[in-house]
């Protein structure tokens, strides 16, 4: 017996008697005539693992997570993926425990190859010729596509001043520690902020309400425990959170399994009976969009009434949750408890209060309260989706309010998310230094369509105009270009028949990507970039999961990609500012960037990672290994030391503050980001859109536009081998459906006064009646009128952000019927996995 | 696609309106592949009633493909030898499943398959009926269900309950391979139904058993055998035995004749 | 050539021929590997689909592996499971003896239904055979195609890559009456949970011994069914 077929045994658990059974070699069956024995694989020579060269990397694309990918590859090609085994930390092959669990990618990540080696792929710099949007390029040398865009940001800087370049990067399909989009600490933005003319955008389009809340509520947007918390907990709510979807963080959903199997308790609150529902086997409550402020102010309300809350907590803890916990500056102000009571307005926010409001039976909630109240250690999760509407920071601050009052903040198994982020990673390999995002305006980012196409005649907070602290504070920023790096927002942000008109007005669109996008049909000039298997970096997770993932450059970049840091630093030193902007680099860093890539990452994880972490491996080593786990001494649990040891919160007050110091203490709020007033403690606020609106006449369904677990956004679209995973469908509960006549796969349209879509539909029990769900990043396909066949919903979105900066995706109200109209399922339909079936000339 | 048979394709589905027999090609020049397999000949009850010419205005490719002529390893069709090439009766090249059916001269002569004797509708989606079942035309994972439809014609015969001494490959000798013999006398009317032409059957049987051993015999990669209805022919012992016990008495009503 | 009454070739082919017609005995391996599944925790991601057709190079269309999502009830008391299955590789494969070119073979060491589609000639029986839909046709090249367990992993001692890309451990292989009989160590298999050999939808198991144990959702249970049909 051959050794590995010993291993194979051994690894497999079999008994010794078995395993002693077992003999080598194969048998061919004598079917016909054949003149060899069957072999293994149908395409010989077959390059079994053990042959490839094998390179730890990553996926990157923005999840929240980054996993493992290994990549097996032969010369410069790389042939297959393979994810985590554990044993690339130098444990055993398939070591995979509860501390060091392994890193396994999801589909989406499986999928990159398909990606990296896609037809979409970007290999030279693209000029536009035809109209812009029309989708016409021709190829161009570097030079010329440089010379074009530094010659335009100098006319255009000159001509309209430092406000009219709008960076709209975000962390797409491009984000590691050194080479890194997004509106912070990002490539374009140093860029742009040196050049000295840069509009950014600080609303993220995720979860602004979010971090709002959490903000104005923890004083930070680190409100998160990490994924292995989970499966410590007695009890979790998933509020409009759906892991078994979005993968996010870690190994998040693998925790909740072990949670389950300890004997969890698992609920849903949301208008679907996902996944999540039916893998943790939650009670699901289903409940109308816009209105989960409500239901958990009568959570509160029950539990208030009830006596249920842990009033040593709130004593201790909060700020104006009640009468008591009042600062002395705010006692003529409203507190929380008595907003809940009814104190204020004579309407208590009771259970039957909320019913008609939610459409969940009053029973529900009060059993819900209950549940949460009583059962210690218990894990509200108020997820992001419910935020992404008008007032949606209302129903966070709400959650946060409800998690502080049962005391579930600050101890294994609770959780005060939220926002949800964790462990701290490094995460910035090049300068954070005085250059680090300056900017001149910035504007909620789903506002700049507005601004453009009304400047001069806007208000401030129309556009939420954040303050500034010099003379040019208020001053409406003259939008003239924008700049996409790693970004789809063109795609991607609400309202885009209203982008549309936009664009056209602009002078420069640039969009920086390593495929074709459907922005990047808008845009005057492509560049290609090179993807993360092209150049050195290292990935983290930014939302939750406590380890390093080298990214070694795997193969050479494709066609004549460069990486964004390489364009970047090359139209610095053409607009003379090259040395400043990457100090480390030489005037060739755009034909050699590898050894400064490699000094910048060094750096990094020496001057950082090794100096601040307590990690002795070194950089070397981890190179090597390609990735480090870290070994937390605790479970890492957001605010354990403010509860266990008395560290006050990041607030004014250095409490929980359910009446937030900062909000109450605003008088014009035309001068605040924000624009328009927040209330200091959490309220249920009737949102523009919602099912118990007068609007429902005309648009009877409400619209949700949940992540889809096949793409990222707006990345993996093109992927054929995923496309033929789902449909881009809307999805209709089946009274509702047959109400109007339609089955599972007619053809329908979607439509309100922004916009409509042609979708095929899905008729389902597993959606609440009155709600219409389609998932967002869908790459739009405009038809001669204007309509999507694509079935992208942000042709129904509004791009009225609610105050705190949530982009209101989900607070959509439209009509759906029956239609002729034509459904295109694909970017490019015959590249498409049912089109590859039925396409016809083949030998099918 | 190419354009020319991409408008063909597309003008060739339809709304299948009141009556079934009209063209499936009659209407709906532009109507696309995302509309077309969500027609409603593909589901009960229209699929039912879908002929065979309706189904091959549009997957006519099905019969039109043929095996390739070798392997990519060089095995050469006309090498190959598929189980009923074993048998004697059997004539011709090898083909493909659904040739193999529908249209090669052996098919023609005794059988009479339409295309929804197998295709009794399904999910496009390819998953599961609403609400599961145990009870579905088709399965997880497969357009149709195996047990309903291969096994009404293949599948493993019990010598035992025939009375034989053993497996008919080791005693085929005894009755010198002439299932005729027995079977001459104890008859069913079997194959008086809508999918096999049966006057065809008993002249191919008459003359040579292999005929009868192309079904029946051979093939037995099911591991059980179909239920069939328990006709009674003359002169039957009214006792009905154990094994038979259960059955139906008549074939399903959709191929009496 | 021609060939002669007596020419060697003639007699090879005649025996072979009769040894197809009267003779079929499945391979019984030493030790048959099968895949268990948990109908319920998983949560349908398809990583291991995405993982298996990367490592085979597929195109959109064929789906050695699919992940299949069954749900029922209604509006609000609703239920989902997902079912996922590749080759069940059938301790009595119907695909093997249907092939004319021997390019089906089940292995002896470990029972594994192997293809060689370099052998097939693209005559689709196999495809029509199998109950479980395992056999894809490949239209790009005119090949039926299909899992084969990763053998070359398999042999080098490690697991297919679908149950390494398993996010959730929900999916994993090992000997099939271990693993039936609950003696195989498996995450796959929670605290308390036991396995069936078929669910609701699935073709019936006895036409070919699939190899292939489920953890089911109560819904998907086949003995509640015909409960329910006698209520």
């Amino acid at each position: 017996m051959s050794n590995t077929a010993k291993s194979l045994a051994s690894r497999l658990n079999m008994t010794r008697r078995s395993f002693l059974k077992m003999s080598a070699g194969t048998m061919a069956i004598a079917g016909g005539l054949v003149h060899r024995d069957g072999k293994a694989f149908a395409y010989e020579p077959y390059l079994r693992d053990d042959d490839l060269t094998t390179v730890v990397t990553s996926c990157a694309h923005n999840c929240g997570s980054r996993h493992m990918l290994v990549a097996h590859k032969k010369g410069d090609v790389i042939v297959r993926l393979s994810t985590d085994t554990g044993e690339y930390q130098g444990d055993s092959w398939n070591t995979d425990t509860e501390e060091v669990p392994q890193l396994r990618a999801c589909l989406r990540g499986r999928s990159y190859r398909s990606r990296l080696y896609s037809a979409e792929r970007l290999l030279f710099p693209m000029m536009r010729v035809g109209e812009r949007g029309e989708g016409k390029f021709k190829r161009v040398s570097w030079e010329e596509a440089l010379s074009f865009v530094a010659e335009k940001m100098e006319y255009i800087k000159e001509k309209y001043g430092p406000t009219a370049l709008l960076d709209q990067s975000y962390a797409g399909a491009s984000w590691g520690v050194l080479h890194k989009s997004d509106q912070i600490t990002g490539l374009l933005g140093r860029f742009l902020g040196m050049y000295g003319c840069r509009t950014s955008s600080w609303s993220v389009p995720s979860y602004q309400g979010t971090t709002f809340s959490s903000r104005m509520t923890f004083g930070t947007i680190k409100d998160g425990n990490e994924d292995d918390t989970f499966a410590h907990s007695k009890l979790i709510i998933m509020w409009g959170w759906n892991p078994a979807y979005t993968f996010h963080g870690g190994n998040t959903f693998y925790y909740m399994r072990l949670a389950k199997q300890r004997g969890c308790k698992f609920v849903l609150i949301d208008p679907q009976y996902t996944d999540s529902a039916s893998t943790y086997d939650a009670w699901w409550i289903p409940i109308r969009p816009n209105t989960d402020a409500a239901m958990l102010a009568a959570m509160a309300h029950y539990i208030f009434v009830n006596n249920l809350q842990d009033q040593e907590f709130i004593d201790k803890f909060t700020q104006g949750m009640d009468a008591g916990t009042m600062p002395d500056w705010a006692k003529d102000r409203e507190n929380f408890k008595d907003y809940i009571l009814g104190t204020y307005d004579g309407q208590p926010k009771s259970p039957e209060w909320a019913e008609p409001i939610c459409g969940v039976k009053a029973a529900d909630i009060k059993k819900l309260a209950e549940m949460y109240a009583t059962t210690k250690p218990a894990a509200l999760k108020a997820s992001w989706a419910p935020g992404r509407n008008a007032y949606g920071e209302q129903y966070n601050r709400m959650a946060a309010a409800v998690q502080a009052m049962t005391g579930n903040i600050g101890v294994l198994g609770g959780c005060s998310e939220g926002v949800g982020k964790a462990w701290s990673p490094k995460s910035s390999a090049y300068p954070q230094d005085k250059y680090k995002n300056i900017w001149k305006q910035s504007i909620k980012s789903d506002r700049w369509a507005h601004c453009v196409l009304n400047y001069p005649n806007v208000k401030r907070e129309e556009i939420g105009l954040w303050p500034r602290s010099d003379n040019t504070d208020g001053q409406i920023p003259n939008i003239k270009g924008i700049f996409w790096q790693g970004s789809d927002w063109f795609n991607q942000l609400t309202n885009i028949n209203k982008e549309i008109e936009a664009i056209k007005k602009l002078e420069l669109v640039v969009c920086m990507d390593s495929t074709i996008t459907p922005s990047g049909l808008w845009a005057d000039i492509l560049l290609p970039i090179a993807t993360h298997f092209e150049r050195h970096d290292a990935a983290l997770p930014w939302y939750k999961g406590h380890y390093y993932i080298h990214r070694p450059k795997v193969i050479e970049p494709l066609g004549e990609s460069k990486t964004d840091f390489q364009v970047f630093t090359e139209l610095a030193y053409r607009l003379g500012f090259g040395e400043k902007y990457n100090p480390k680099a030489t005037r060739d860093y755009f034909d050699n960037n590898e050894e400064v890539d490699e000094v910048y990452l060094r750096e990094w994880w020496e001057n950082q990672v090794m100096a601040k972490q307590h990690v002795e491996l070194t950089w070397e080593e981890f190179k090597k290994r390609g990735v480090y786990k870290f070994k937390l001494k605790r479970p890492h649990i957001a605010f354990q030391d403010n509860v266990e040891k008395g560290k006050k919160w990041y607030t004014p007050s250095g409490k929980i503050e359910i009446l937030s110091t900062k909000l109450a203490r605003y008088t014009d709020w035309t001068k605040t980001a924000y624009g328009y007033e927040i209330p200091a403690i959490p309220k249920w606020i009737e949102p523009w859109e919602w099912l118990g609106s007068e609007k429902t006449q005309d648009y009877p369904f409400h619209l949700v536009s949940p992540h889809p677990r096949w793409r990222t956004h707006s990345i993996f679209n093109n992927i054929g081998i995923l496309r033929e995973t789902y449909e881009q469908e809307v999805t209709i509960n089946a009274s509702d459906a047959k109400r109007l006549g339609i089955k599972t796969g007619d053809t329908v349209e979607v439509w309100n006064g922004r916009g409509k879509v042609v979708v095929p539909a899905y008729v389902t029990e597993r959606c609440m009646p009155g709600v219409a769900v389609i998932h967002e990043g869908a790459w739009m396909d405009l038809d001669e009128n204007g309509v999507d066949r694509a079935g992208n919903p942000d042709f129904l979105t509004d791009d009225n952000p609610s105050p705190a900066g949530a982009f209101a995706y989900n607070t959509v109200l439209v009509n759906i019927k029956k239609t002729e109209l034509a459904h295109r399922p694909g970017w490019d339909k015959l590249a498409t996995a049912r089109s590859q079936v039925f396409r016809r000339e083949s030998s099918f | 696609m190419k354009k020319a048979k991409f408008a063909k394709f597309c003008t060739v589905i339809l709304l299948l309106s009141s009556s079934p027999l009209i063209s499936v090609a009659a209407e709906t020049a532009g109507l696309d592949y995302e509309r077309a397999r969500w027609h409603p000949i593909h589901f009960k009850p229209a699929i039912d009633s879908a002929t065979n010419e309706q189904c091959l205005e549009c997957h006519q490719a099905i019969l039109d493909r043929k095996v390739k002529e070798q392997s990519p390893a060089g095995v050469k069709a006309t090498n190959a030898l598929a189980w009923y090439q074993t048998l004697d009766v059997y004539q011709g090249e090898q083909e493909t499943f659904h040739r193999r059916h529908l249209v090669t001269p052996m098919a023609k002569q005794l059988m009479n398959l339409q295309c929804n004797f197998c295709h009794q509708g399904h999910d496009p989606r390819e998953e599961a009926p609403i609400p599961p079942t145990t009870k579905a035309s088709f399965t997880l994972r497969k357009m149709v269900n195996p047990e309903t439809t291969c096994l009404k014609c293949h599948g493993k015969y019990d010598y035992k309950v025939m009375g034989l001494p053993g497996p008919w490959t080791e005693n085929g000798k005894l009755f010198n391979n002439n299932c005729m013999i027995c079977h001459q006398a104890i008859r069913t009317n079997r194959h008086q139904v809508t999918y096999l032409n049966a006057e065809a059957i008993e002249k191919a049987g008459q003359e040579n058993s292999d005929t009868c051993y192309g079904c029946h015999g051979g093939r037995q990669w099911y591991r059980i055998s179909y239920p069939y209805p328990r006709h009674p022919w003359p002169g039957q012992a009214p006792v009905v035995p154990d094994w038979a016990k259960d059955r139906p008495t008549e074939s399903e009503a959709r191929f009496r004749k | 050539m021609s060939e002669t009454q007596s020419s060697p070739l003639k007699i090879i082919r005649d025996a072979i021929k009769r040894h197809k017609r009267e003779t079929y005995t499945p391979v019984v391996p030493d030790v048959q590997f099968g895949f268990v599944h948990n109908n319920v925790d998983c949560i349908g991601c398809r990583a291991c689909e995405i993982a298996c057709k990367d490592k085979n190079g597929l195109n959109p269309g064929p789906r050695f592996r699919r992940v299949q999502y069954i749900e029922g009830g209604t509006f609000p008391e609703v239920y989902a499971y997902k079912l996922n299955m590749s080759c069940n590789h059938c301790a009595e494969p119907a695909c093997l003896p249907t092939c004319p070119t021997g390019a089906i073979f089940k292995r002896k060491d470990n029972g594994v239904v192997d293809i060689d589609s370099t052998l097939c000639i693209g005559c689709r029986r196999c495809e029509a055979a199998c109950p479980y839909g395992a056999p894809q046709f490949d239209p790009s090249d005119g090949l039926v195609k299909k899992c084969n367990m990763c053998i070359d992993e398999l042999e080098a001692g490690r697991k297919p890559y679908c149950v390494m890309a398993c996010m959730m451990r929900v999916l994993d292989i090992g000997p099939i009456d271990q693993i039936r009989a609950g003696a195989y160590q498996t995450k796959a298999i929670g605290p308390g949970e036991t396995t069936v050999r078929a669910v609701k939808n699935l073709a019936n198991p006895e036409l070919t011994n699939p190899s292939i144990a489920f953890v089911p959702h109560n819904k998907g249970r086949v003995e509640e069914d015909s409960q329910q049909e006698e209520n």
